[in-house]
């Protein structure tokens, strides 16, 4: 049960903190909050006694100056550090918003004269948004049990609607303000921030204006991954059913591909995919559904795939190649006025993102538009995003799988690793309906089941797969043989490509050695795809 | 310190009065001589002018407004404001103020650093007798600097430095100075040199290099003071300066010196009287924008940075000027942190209205302020970190001098100053607002991005004399000896070890195959094709004819353009981003993805200032630099139509919105194409396969086929290494003897920007000799007609390819080694590209026109048979295009090809042999006059 200190210590921290600050050193205190406050909220089940600060539970559901705790992105590191007043004329603190609150409870006027520049400190301040991207359930699960979605959704409007990258309803922004080092936060992580949720206003250096945004004054941070319930590494020991690969891959097609179970696997390939290094660059595979209708006039153009997927993996996002989509929003996160504004793709490590090319017109694309395919194209073949900055522009490694659904053989704007057709019994707008249907439509297996293909997933994802001298040299030989027949049988590109998918396949068989059969299989596989049949 | 002019100094207001007869007193108990400020007054009558003058005098040339005395960035009037120099003029012994109309409240005192807030008074109107005698024990703060130690320290500075003190220092320092012309050079005053400067050309302003102060042993502690209390050892600089001026002047005139005699002399010396000198310290050692903390605030620092936006300027009220509606009677008040202190009734005794007095705007004095948004260079900021920024703000003289995009180096003082939550409120925040109070602004460019200097001219002047801009001709002696290069100073210890890598490394006898190794070390082999780019990326010299008509005449491209055709999957991408991430300027594009516009340069509206802009495509801004084109093939021709100038002019026209213009895009292009139909045909050749204008593709230096090959060997390594990348989950990258990135990065620039090779006799002839023996290539006994194998264009490309292999080497000389490198690679490259695959000669004019020699000889033969055919019984009406070409077909032994026949028709058609009539499978071949 949960102890009524720690109740006070949740809802009133500014009074630890106070209390904290006596006789101490206040040039180290940044580190002595973070031990303290470790000590108390870092237990298992004092930390899920923690508030979530999430889209289902925005900054206006929370007491001011409590401690919550945001499961959050990195957005934007490029704002200075701040000068703050650390120590107070009366000798108390001054950090994390208590000289804010202190004057707003007792609205002085009296000017202040001088300063004592000796008792300034500094901390950080940095830009974090909710995960873009993230799936109901894992926000669920990481809130923990405790803190179940309301049912009558919390309306919140962000205050700075262009710190948001992704298209998720309810997303916002919180300034972060850092006063012990947390490592280097680097734009794209997924960390945990415990801190004391407040309101202050922003300012900017060349206009007066200002708004109140919500600022979290951070005491300790967690890795993200610590606290995901589906990374715990007891799930990979969990035994599964012999055919639960079979019945994913049946689901995903009966579901969202008309019954293909062919391009089911390579669905599930591709949610596998990660960066495993950079140099030598291996990176994710990227593969094209091509033969995929376009949505039905007037029906939604997201398409079910996406809702499948959000069923399975903790990110998908859907990005769709619509016109205005295309020229008119920014995929690179853009420094505009010293406040870098989210691009499209700026989204955690892992996350899936679904390209689809239905509902685009015959229109001209402009400058920006091209910008947006050449940066989404490098991100699909280097792995690397681009901050744009005034007069230089920052790459930064990214981690992400992409599927592209497009109408036509191949797709119009982006080049993939590999390129499959749909088939299926069904085709026109029978199919069209079938591809587009809405969430609610879409058949849910049992829960547990459910839960069984999530784990099953995230376990397939951190296999390692080894292959054995005897199966390299065989797939050496192969390789030196087909080509002495025919150059132009199998390039070095192909031969990596196969490599992937057969390292991919075996995860997804959950065997951590590759087998010749396994190999054979992605060869055919990667054969077909090629012919196109 | 100076004694201002004032222009309506009427009954003023309190903190005027405090003010104005210290200033004076100071002036003139600093000044030895004491007449001083009689001779002020005999300048500018009209402006000491009684209590009440008119408003507006008549005829406005009278009135030229003295600059204020007040330096924004010491005494800067925002509402930050921070404490005037008079109030650290300090006496422990207050006394003997005078209990005049002072107010100690309107004195507010914000001292710098850890010294407690204490509110000082003002020096009242003291006798200036009453001052000499104090000086002695005026003290700074909280600290024991004596003003009075630290004027007389930096007068002897001023009056005895000599260049040698700083030669020695450097020496000292291991720092190699530049070799003295003569004795006397050492013995120079330089700053007496200077100042005398300063009166000839009017200029006010004096940068003074730090390091100099610490080089001239007496003034060393003033250089630690100047770090620690800029905004009170700054004014007594300034206001050393200006007694100098004058005694130096004064000196001059008894002298007799040229432009000094009598009334000369006296109109110059009330020159100088009137106006106001400023010190502008620069050179101290840079620090990082992100070690800036809360312990430097109000201490001297120097930042380097991007100017990333600037506002425009600010006027920014320096003295308000009050007038009362019922006596006219007026007050000037001065702005005392950001806020103006209204006066609420007229401070005559007579009128004592309330409420009377309104602001006059015009009469107000205004001072020029802008604040700049200063970014890190990509080079400081930290792996995986984004930019930071700083605000700065700069006053008077500095304002508009610089302009986003450029590089600096900022001398100023830093400063936190609390932000209200709201402008109306007094409430502030614990939150500080940090800004840096700009004293001294140089622009230079980042080592590291090494562009070269050549393809540069700076038009803006920075205001000031001395040692600073030591690009410009008029200081070159001067700067040859002081400050020269100050930024490499800077980072001198880091600098120098780099430079000692280098230069060791340059030593190494297999330095061209380690650099070659180390572009792109995860490429597979390649070796040829890696070291024709890292020749392109150290290029040739640039020559231009300096005597030319207008300043200078045509200049020669040093810059080697590089083709890489080839096989899709061969990595060339890979090595174009690798390229551009080690060139200097690199830019990388991709042809699909840039139109003609996204290459040049587009016009936009500022969202700032809704004015049209040009903004920089991707030619442009690689000028100096490596500019990477992937996917050439994929460019629309308007596109590539523009690389045709820019591959021989180095220029871009636009001609846009009403914008004409030319930008320079003096840039060496890299560029990576894939064969027509994705793969390379062997049988034919190099224009075939690419869908390239011959045009451009004979512009290119170096053409690279890069093919996938078919062998055993190569496939079977090529199979053990990426199957070995897959072994494990982490693969290993045990690297063989490569250089890192950086290094090779900084060689590269080191060699661009210091190494400027000239071409050796030996070298010149072996030039010509490989030169002959190129184009002798092309000579067979057997054949009537003579091949082209190389032209004037390989003959340049050569001597690019030698200067730039010379200054691989780091060797001042283009040598015979060299040119035989740049030979066998020039070989190299042709031999693949320039061959026709049909004679298996090589064949220049196959590149520059796209038709081989062969094939021309076989067009016209082919030609032949077709009007023979035509000509013939079955042709004289017309044949049918299929009809036409099967029936070539059969007399032929060797198939014709379609193409082939459609361009010999064409020619025919156009020579007027023949006429096509008829649109696709129908088209008829009709005989013209085949009478």
């Amino acid at each position: 049960m949960v102890s009524p200190v720690l109740f006070d210590t949740i809802l009133d921290p500014s009074k630890e903190l106070r209390e904290l600050f006596v006789d101490q050193d206040h040039n180290g205190f940044g580190a002595i909050v973070e031990r303290h406050f470790k000590q108390i909220l870092l237990p298992h089940e004092a930390f899920y006694q923690i508030p979530p600060l999430n889209i289902s539970r925005p900054p206006t559901v929370h007491r001011q100056r409590s401690i919550v705790r945001f499961v959050a992105m990195v957005q934007d590191t490029s704002r200075e550090g701040e000068v703050y007043m650390g120590v107070l004329d009366d000798k108390s603190c001054g950090g994390w918003g208590l000289y804010e609150e202190m004057a707003r409870s007792q609205s002085q006027d009296e000017e202040q004269s001088a300063v004592d520049y000796s008792r300034l400190q500094e901390r950080d301040s940095v830009w974090a948004v909710t995960v873009p991207g993230q799936s109901i359930w894992s926000r669920d699960a990481v809130s923990g049990p405790d803190f179940p979605p309301p049912t009558v959704p919390t309306k919140y409007t962000c205050p700075k609607p262009l710190k948001n990258p992704g298209g998720d309803i309810g997303a916002f922004g919180v300034s972060l303000k850092i006063y012990h080092d947390q490592g280097n936060l680097k734009p794209g992580e997924v960390k945990t921030f415990v801190g004391i949720l407040d309101e202050e206003p922003s300012f900017d250096d060349m206009e007066e204006e200002s708004q109140p945004i919500p600022t979290l004054h951070v005491l300790f941070t967690v890795d993200a991954l610590d606290t995901d319930p589906y990374n715990f590494s007891s799930l990979r020991d969990t035994l599964f059913e012999a055919n639960i690969r079979a019945n994913l891959l049946q689901w995903i097609a009966d579901e969202a591909l008309g019954g293909d179970t062919e391009a089911a696997t390579w669905v599930l390939l591709t949610a596998l995919t990660k960066v495993q290094s950079r140099t030598p660059p291996i990176l994710p595979l990227s593969v094209t559904i091509g033969s995929f209708s376009d949505s039905l006039d007037g029906a939604s153009n997201i398409p079910t795939l996406v809702h499948v997927l959000r069923q399975l993996i903790p990110t998908v996002s859907p990005l769709q190649l619509t016109l205005d989509t295309l020229n008119g929003k920014p995929f690179m996160p853009t420094s505009v006025d010293e406040d870098v504004q989210a691009g499209i793709l700026q989204h955690p490590a892992g996350t899936m993102f679904i390209v689809s090319e239905s509902g685009i017109k015959e229109v001209k694309v402009t400058e920006a538009g091209m910008k947006n395919l050449a940066a989404l194209q490098s991100v699909i073949s280097t792995q690397t995003l681009s901050y744009v900055f005034p007069y230089s522009s920052f790459s930064f490694p990214v981690d992400f799988s992409f599927l592209s659904l497009t109408k036509g053989r191949k797709s119009a704007f982006l080049t993939t690793d590999v390129v499959v057709p749909l088939k299926g019994a069904k085709s026109g707008d029978e199919l069209a309906r079938e591809l587009y249907k809405g969430e609610d439509e879409v058949h849910l297996p049992p829960k547990a089941t459910l839960e069984k293909f999530r784990s099953y997933i995230s376990s397939c994802r951190t296999t390692t797969v080894m292959l054995d001298d005897d199966v390299g040299k065989f797939i050496e030989d192969e390789f030196v043989r087909t080509r002495q027949d025919n150059s132009d049988a199998v390039s070095s590109d192909d031969l990596v490509r196969r490599m992937s998918i057969a390292k991919l396949l075996s995860a997804s068989m959950m065997q951590p050695k590759l087998t010749k059969e396994t190999w054979k299989l992605a060869v055919t596989m990667d054969e077909k795809a090629k012919s196109g049949r | 310190m100076s004694s201002p002019p004032m222009d309506f100094p009427t009954s003023e207001d309190v903190n005027m009065a405090a003010k104005t007869p210290q200033r004076r007193s100071i002036a003139s108990s600093m000044s030895s001589r004491p007449s001083t400020v009689g001779r002020r007054a005999v300048a500018t009558p009209l402006r000491s002018g009684g209590g009440n003058e008119p408003l507006f005098l008549p005829g406005s040339p009278a009135i030229d407004t003295p600059r204020p005395s007040r330096r924004g960035d010491i005494h800067s009037s925002a509402a930050f404001s921070t404490p005037s120099r008079r109030q650290h003029i300090t006496r422990p012994n207050q006394q003997d103020r005078p209990a005049s109309n002072v107010i100690p409240s309107s004195m507010p005192m914000l001292l710098p650093s850890s010294q407690p807030a204490q509110s000082t008074g003002n020096l009242g109107s003291v006798p200036s007798t009453a001052m000499e005698s104090e000086d002695l024990t005026r003290v700074i703060w909280g600290t024991n600097v004596s003003l009075s130690e630290s004027m007389s320290t930096f007068t002897n500075f001023i009056r005895s430095f000599k260049v040698k003190h700083r030669v020695t220092f450097d020496r000292d320092r291991g720092i190699v100075a530049p070799v003295m012309s003569s004795l006397d050079e050492g013995e120079r005053l330089l700053y007496e040199e200077l100042l005398r400067k300063m009166r000839v050309t009017g200029q006010t302003n004096l940068n003074l290099d730090v390091v100099n102060l610490q080089a001239f042993p007496p003034s060393r502690k003033l250089y630690s003071q100047l770090l620690k209390y800029p905004q009170e050892i700054i004014p007594v600089m300034d206001q050393v300066l200006k007694d100098l001026m004058v005694a130096i002047a004064e000196e001059d005139a008894a002298n007799d010196m040229e432009g000094m005699r009598g009334d000369e002399a006296e109109e110059e010396i009330n020159e100088i009287i009137s106006r106001v000198y400023k010190v502008r310290p620069w050179g101290s050692e840079p620090c990082n924008m992100r070690d800036l903390n809360p312990s430097d605030t109000d201490k001297l620092i120097t930042i380097k940075g991007l100017v990333i936006r600037a506002t425009p300027v600010i006027p920014d009220m320096k003295t308000a000027f009050f007038r009362c509606l019922n006596c006219s009677h007026t007050v000037q008040v001065e702005i005392d942190r950001g806020r103006i202190e209204e006066p609420g009734r007229c401070p005559r005794d007579v009128c004592n209205g309330v409420g009377t007095m309104s602001l006059v705007h015009n009469r107000s004095e205004f001072a020029d302020r802008q604040i700049i948004r200063l970014q890190e260079t990509p080079d400081a900021v930290p792996d995986g970190q984004t930019p930071h920024t700083v605000s700065l703000c700069v006053y008077d003289e500095l304002v508009d001098v610089s302009k986003p995009g450029d590089r600096l180096v900022v001398t100023g003082i830093f400063r936190s100053v609390p932000v209200r939550v709201n402008p109306r409120q007094r409430t502030i925040r614990s939150l500080f607002k940090t800004y840096i109070d700009v004293v001294h602004i140089k622009r230079g460019s980042d080592k590291r991005m090494g562009y070269d200097k050549s393809t540069r001219t700076d038009s803006i002047r920075i205001p000031g004399v001395g040692g600073d801009w030591m690009d410009d001709e008029e200081d070159a002696g001067l700067g040859a000896v002081i400050g020269e290069n100050e930024e490499a100073r800077a980072t001198r210890s880091k600098t120098e070890e780099m430079e000692r890598k280098l230069l060791a490394l340059s030593q190494r006898q297999d330095i061209y195959d380690v650099l070659a190794r180390s572009l792109a070390p995860s490429i597979w082999e390649m070796d040829d094709v890696k070291k024709g780019i890292l020749l392109q990326l150290f290029g040739g010299t640039n020559k231009s004819i300096a005597r030319g008509g207008g300043g200078g005449g045509p200049r020669y491209r040093g810059d080697i353009n590089v083709l890489l055709v080839g096989d899709p999957g061969t990595s060339k991408s890979q090595i174009l981003q690798y390229v551009h991430k080690i060139a200097p300027r690199g830019v990388y594009t991709s042809g699909k993805g840039s139109s003609a516009v996204g290459l040049t340069a587009y016009i936009t509206r500022d969202p700032d200032s809704k004015q049209l802009v040009l903004e920089s495509g991707a030619l442009v801004l690689s000028d100096g630099g490596v500019c990477c084109i992937d996917e050439f093939d994929k460019m629309s021709d308007a596109t590539r139509s523009v690389l045709h100038e820019v591959m021989e002019q180095q220029t871009v026209s636009i001609a846009k919105a009403g914008i004409i213009t030319t930008l320079n895009a003096r840039t060496s292009i890299l560029a990576a194409a894939n064969p027509i139909g994705s793969r390379y045909d062997r049988n034919q050749s190099l224009p075939r396969n690419l869908d390239l204008p011959p045009t451009l593709i004979s512009r290119f230096d170096l053409l690279y086929l890069v093919l996938d090959r078919v062998d055993e060997a190569t496939d079977r390594r090529l199979a053990e290494h990426l199957v070995g990348l897959y072994l494990e989950d982490t693969p290993d990258t045990a690297g063989v003897d490569i250089i890192p990135l950086e290094e090779l990065s900084a060689y590269i620039t080191y060699a661009r920007t210091k190494i400027h090779p000239v071409i050796s006799e030996e070298a010149a002839n072996e030039l010509v000799a490989a030169y002959s023996a190129l184009r002798k290539v092309g000579e067979d006994p057997r054949a009537s007609e003579k091949t082209i194998t190389a032209t004037t264009r390989q003959l340049e490309s050569l001597i690019r390819l030698s200067e730039a292999h010379a200054r691989m080497r780091f060797s001042t000389t283009v040598d015979a080694q060299d040119v035989k490198e740049a030979n066998r690679l020039m070989r190299d490259a042709i031999h693949t590209s320039a061959m026709d695959p049909s004679t298996g000669r090589i064949d220049m004019s196959l590149l520059n026109t796209g038709v081989g020699a062969h094939q021309r000889k076989l067009r016209g033969d082919l030609g032949k048979e077709i009007l023979a055919l035509l000509d013939g019984p079955t042709g004289r009406k017309g044949m049918k295009w299929a009809d036409a070409l099967a029936a070539i077909n059969q007399q032929s032994s060797v198939g014709v090809d379609a193409s082939e026949f459609v361009e010999v028709i064409r020619a025919l058609e156009t020579e007027g042999h023949v006429k096509v009539l008829g649109e696709r499978d129908r088209r008829v071949i009709k005989r013209v006059n085949a009478e």
